[in-house]
């Protein structure tokens, strides 16, 4: 797989810059759809919860940022992945290519997004004064490479099975909204007494990845490697498992299109 | 060069596809769980039967045959399109497929973004796509219209441009589908000689067509597929001559009943 992909690397390139002109060229804002989507809501939510009362932790804005972001490329990762397939059934019909490329152009315009949004979080750190860490930046690129991981290892599994079962696009986006709300986002475990929700929290995957995103930018958290290198090794295997089965299987879409 | 000729390009082995048709497409649970209980409601279909040929280098194959004899599915098999359901096809070279010309593109892009993406699905890498950008703008004659989305291309515009980036590609093994009806009578005429100068260089070329005179004309060997089985291979004379003659046995016998 790693050979053909290095040898068509104008291929990814070519692709994802058509996935993002595709997705803003017809906008007026355009881009800059990447920055009001999430900041908007940032916006809505900050204002509940500081109106409702004192902000519950000291920085809760940049905790409350940092939380919709990745969220966003985690959300993001997981509907464009596994749209990959089924949104180039064209070509896919057409011409004989490396199918992963599909699959990994879809993710990188989440990658993309998650870029630009660094920039509003740092900008935002800054004028809190947070103090920022070249160690917390590595950390919060491990996590990020480490959700990534995750994001290209469930994409191998999702992108295929979406073609049989068109059902799974639905579902997904059930299970993603449903998950933004167990998942502490804007509320805060600890300080917001959930009966019974915290233990659960304390396992949600996606709630420790933020965590720990929020810990390589100084917020709420402790920096944990052995908890992200955990998750990172548990990835790859997802991902060496999703390639086997994706490899396998990708070859027998073509007619269910 | 002796040696070379005698090259086995493309070998195909009791090859045979099954496609399941569906009278409903099961996407969805509840088609899932009504096919269940309905199990006739979907058949297999066999497009192709046991098919067995060998094709060496510089031989031009017309495969002709009506419609829904396999014709196509035969060339998507050997792009590497469709997954065989039993038997193999063994490729040696470099395929270049003229399959659905101009579908391939992605509507919203321009023609020059749409060189480029088109490009790299046949294996071209950007640097040389840019050496050859303007031979391929010239050669389609669409040199006023590469900023324009291909959306608002004429059908015939875009199968110019799918043709014209198809030829500029290097390859070994070309595959043809009904592609000389398309276009104008001068843009025939220029993708003809462009054909023979593939044969010219030894390329092998498999010509799928309804057209029996072009088949007399160019090729140095015939395909006639019935549904699913290869009923002749050999000289384009003798399968013209059995082709008609099986035509007019049918219409005889609709005219009898």
């Amino acid at each position: 797989m790693q050979k053909s992909v290095i040898s068509k690397r104008d291929l990814l390139i070519n692709l994802v810059k058509a996935n993002f002109k595709m997705r803003y060229q017809n906008s007026v804002l355009g881009i800059l759809w990447v920055l009001i989507k999430p900041y908007a809501t940032f916006l809505v939510l900050y204002y509940i919860r500081v109106n409702a009362g004192k902000a519950p932790i000291e920085n809760y804005g940049l905790y409350l940022l940092i939380g919709i972001v990745f969220y966003g490329f985690i959300s993001e990762m997981i509907t464009f992945g596994q749209m990959a397939l089924l949104d180039k059934s064209n070509i896919i019909l057409k011409v004989s290519f490396p199918k992963e490329i599909a699959l990994l152009s879809s993710l990188a315009n989440a990658v993309i997004n998650l870029l630009i949004n660094t920039i509003l979080i740092l900008i935002l750190a800054f004028t809190a004064g947070v103090q920022i860490t070249p160690i917390g930046i590595l950390y919060f690129i491990l996590v990020s490479i480490t959700a990534f991981v995750w994001g290209l290892g469930i994409s191998f599994f999702t992108s295929v099975f979406t073609i049989r079962f068109r059902d799974l696009k639905n579902i997904m986006e059930l299970a993603l909204f449903l998950f933004y709300w167990a998942t502490p986002i804007f509320f805060v475990a600890e300080k917001d007494s959930l009966a019974g929700g915290s233990s659960f929290m304390a396992l949600n995957p996606v709630g420790i990845l933020i965590n720990q995103v929020r810990a390589g930018f100084n917020i709420y958290s402790s920096i944990e490697y052995s908890t992200i290198l955990i998750y990172l090794v548990l990835g790859l295997i997802v991902c060496y498992l999703g390639s086997k089965f994706f490899n396998r299987q990708v070859k027998k879409i073509a007619e269910y299109f | 060069m002796n040696s070379q000729e005698n090259k086995t390009m493309i070998e195909v082995e009791n090859l045979s596809k099954t496609f399941w048709i569906a009278e409903d497409k099961k996407e969805t649970l509840k088609s899932y769980v009504l096919s269940i209980l309905n199990q006739n409601k979907s058949k297999m279909f066999n497009v192709l039967t046991d098919v067995n040929f060998s094709i060496k280098q510089g031989e031009f194959v017309g495969i002709i045959g009506r419609n829904g004899s396999g014709k196509s599915t035969l060339l998507k098999l050997i792009a590497d399109i469709y997954a065989p359901t039993s038997g193999r096809v063994k490729v040696n070279g470099r395929i270049i497929p003229f399959l659905e010309l101009g579908v391939g593109f992605n509507p919203e892009l321009s023609g020059e973004e749409n060189i480029y993406l088109n490009g790299t699905l046949l294996g071209m890498t950007n640097a040389h796509i840019k050496q050859k950008y303007d031979e391929i703008v010239e050669y389609s004659g669409l040199e006023g219209f590469m900023k324009t989305p291909v959306k608002n291309y004429s059908s015939g515009m875009k199968v110019r441009l799918g043709f014209s980036i198809a030829i500029q590609t290097d390859g070994d093994i070309y595959l043809l589908d009904e592609i000389m009806s398309v276009g104008d009578a001068e843009f025939r005429k220029k993708s003809l000689a462009s054909i023979l100068e593939l044969i010219e260089k030894k390329k092998t070329i498999l010509y799928v067509t309804h057209s029996l005179a072009s088949i007399s004309k160019y090729c140095t060997r015939c395909l006639w597929l019935n549904r699913g089985i290869v009923k002749f291979d050999g000289s384009p004379d003798k399968a013209l001559t059995r082709y008609e003659d099986a035509l007019k046995n049918i219409e005889e016998l609709k005219a009898s009943k």
